[in-house]
């Protein structure tokens, strides 16, 4: 016992040292916000005998709930899981601290084109670290559409009555995005128009829009729905119950990408850093892919990782895919695009 | 104990505001904290405006500019309005015959069948209405049955994710709220006045349409009028069993305190709610009086 007790605190010394360049400021708990899921045992564990660091973790069910929150003051935090969309607005409301890179050795093993996002930058200074991230994919019943990788299927009259939608802002982006517009997120209000149109066009064809992802797998499931826009998750969560769906991403897929941020005035800095650095960690997001479905941000990753899950999770077309995506960002406008969202399921054809 | 005691002898002695307070405390305590405040807050909001994820305190009237220039507000309102109205006439058409069956025809089984009408009652809204969409879906019970009876050839998609499964599930749930009080007044009736008005020589439909249905109104205005509010202002239907056009003013005003995180324009939204929800409540009101 006293020698464990003693092999601890010096393993915790060694990281405060190397972590903190010797200042006496050790945590021995860290608090953490971030969704269910997200970090699961099998990878928490690991870290907490390592380093002798408990973290507490909060769930959050929502966005919003993140920003309020954070909003009513950081004080229980330390790591926060903040998703793409929020990440500005929470940098610039100073809910957040820049990081040391100097204490994240991994960080430069994930793909530069995460590391250089803008939306998680801010005066030249890293506040995020993007740790793994999903698209909106196409999500087919694949007995009714074998082939076929165009988002187009989702306009096209032979599935009248079998489309399903999710009713979100992201499904402006991904109609924008099918037009061929870039500003996904700043669409001006001609171009917004012309998404209206589009989905107006194409509600004809519509079964229902959905909101939950319960909803999207039980209309799959039960056949009220051959095609929808959708989430990686709905998907495998379909294959499991022995639904033959496939999916694939359209040329130009939305995406969101959850990163790790510092709360503005933790106590516990170094050890936020070390935990967020030990999520980026190849074997750590071989884990996280394999038990969540996300995809990860560090190839090195895939020896930890089932080769299935690895081609699954597009991680070969990683640096390739990331050019393309388009991931959700602040919508300065957000009003207005729910606005166009309820005339299109107001207007009547 | 002894503060009770000592109550009643303050009361003897005509001291009585202590004890007057006490019982019209509470529910002016309720009031405040339950109406006057809630409602307040919402007032105050919507003549604010949001400013990111900031509400800024400066007094606006664009929230209800823009409820009045975009069409679409009108177009919710009325989707709102109609469901109501079609749900209130639908519910009141088999509540009054069924509340007319437990007071009048049922007599053994009156206590079982009153309690088969409150029974839905006591599961939830949402239990209830998921169950229709799994009657009523393409795998559904209805469709199902009409393939294996050979009547369709495959199924059909015209019972569910339209407004008619909307509304037949908002019936559904209002039924007991409209038979409830209509049997309450039925119940009350005397009947004396049934029997004069039989032994006078009037015929039975007559009698029901002299006495007996003047007489059960004040019923059937307050369980129309529960059931035209309440749908009004539902939102699980419309999302859970509505199709591509069915949006309610509900859902409209839910997004803006989520997704759009606009709440001055919510409330905006939602004090126009309550103004169409009192004058119908007022018009009920002055119909029962009647």
């Amino acid at each position: 016992m006293k020698t464990r007790l003693l092999t601890t605190s010096a393993v915790l010394l060694g990281i405060t040292l190397a972590t903190t360049g010797g200042a006496f400021a050790q945590c021995t708990e860290i608090g953490m916000l971030t969704w269910e899921g997200y970090v699961d045992d099998a990878w928490v564990k690991p870290f907490e005998e390592e380093t002798g660091i408990t973290v507490k973790r909060t769930y959050v069910g929502s966005n919003d709930e993140y920003m309020a929150k954070l909003a009513a003051g950081g004080g229980d935090y330390d790591v926060v899981t903040i998703v793409s969309s929020l990440a500005e607005r929470a940098i610039g409301a100073g809910f957040v601290e820049p990081l040391d890179v100097a204490q994240l050795p991994h960080i430069e093993q994930i793909f530069a084109g995460f590391r250089d996002l803008e939306f998680i930058h801010k005066d030249g200074e890293l506040y995020g670290v993007p740790t793994f991230w999903g698209t909106t994919p196409v999500t087919v019943n694949a007995d009714v559409i074998p082939e076929g990788e165009d988002f187009g299927i989702l306009f096209d009259p032979e599935y009248a009555g079998r489309i399903g939608m999710w009713e979100d802002v992201t499904t402006i982006a991904d109609v924008a995005s099918y037009l061929g517009y870039d500003n996904l997120w700043t669409l001006t209000d001609e171009q917004l128009e012309e998404v209206k149109k589009k989905m107006i066009e194409q509600k004809s064809l519509v079964r229902t829009y959905w909101s939950q992802a319960g909803e999207a797998i039980e209309l799959f499931a039960s056949g009220e729905i051959v095609a929808s826009n959708s989430w990686n998750y709905i998907t495998q969560a379909l294959r499991e119950q022995g639904v033959n769906v496939r999916e694939f991403v359209p040329e130009n897929p939305v995406g969101w990408l959850d990163s790790n941020f510092v709360v503005k005035g933790s106590d516990c800095a170094a050890e936020a850093h070390a935990f967020i650095d030990h999520l980026i960690a190849p074997k750590t997001q071989g884990q996280i892919a394999e038990a969540t479905g996300y995809t990860v941000t560090n190839p090195e990753s895939r020896e930890f990782m089932d080769e299935a899950v690895w081609e699954q999770l597009y991680m070969d077309e990683g640096p390739d895919l990331l050019e393309r995506i388009e991931f959700w960002q602040d919508i300065p406008r957000r009003g207005r695009y729910l606005e166009v969202w309820n005339e299109v399921k107001a207007a009547r054809q | 104990m002894s503060g009770a005691t000592v109550q009643d002898a303050g009361a003897a002695r005509g001291w009585r505001i202590p004890g007057g307070w006490l019982l019209v405390g509470p529910p002016l305590l309720y009031l405040l904290v339950f109406l006057v405040i809630p409602y307040g807050e919402i007032l105050l909001h919507s003549v604010w405006q949001v400013d990111g994820y900031v509400i800024s305190r400066t007094l606006t009237g664009d929230n209800y500019a823009r409820i009045v220039e975009n069409p679409l507000y009108r177009q919710v309102l009325w989707n709102s309005f109609s469901t109501a109205l079609l749900v209130t006439l639908f519910a009141l058409a088999i509540g009054y015959p069924l509340a007319f069956f437990l007071a009048f025809v049922a007599r053994r089984h009156r206590q079982m069948l009153y309690f088969l009408v409150v029974i839905p009652l006591l599961t939830s809204f949402l239990l209830r209405a998921y169950t229709w969409k799994i009657i009523l879906g393409r795998s559904g019970l209805v469709n199902s049955t009409l393939t294996s009876l050979g009547l369709t050839d495959g199924p059909l998609d015209l019972f569910l994710y339209n407004q008619f499964s909307v509304v037949l599930t908002l019936v559904y749930i209002f039924v007991p709220f409209v038979t409830l009080p209509i049997y309450a007044s039925l119940e009350k009736l005397s009947r004396d006045q049934i029997e004069a008005s039989l032994d006078l020589g009037a015929r039975p439909f007559t009698t029901f349409r002299r006495v007996i249905l003047p007489l059960s109104l004040p019923g059937v205005v307050a369980g129309g009028t529960f059931t035209f509010a309440l749908s009004f202002g539902d939102f699980v239907a419309p999302s859970l069993l509505g199709g591509p056009n069915e949006i309610m003013i509900a859902n409209v005003i839910i997004s803006q305190f989520g997704t759009a995180f606009d709440w001055p324009f919510g409330s905006a939204l939602a004090m126009v709610v309550v103004v169409i929800v009192l004058a119908i409540v007022g018009i009920g009101a002055r119909l029962e009086k009647r």
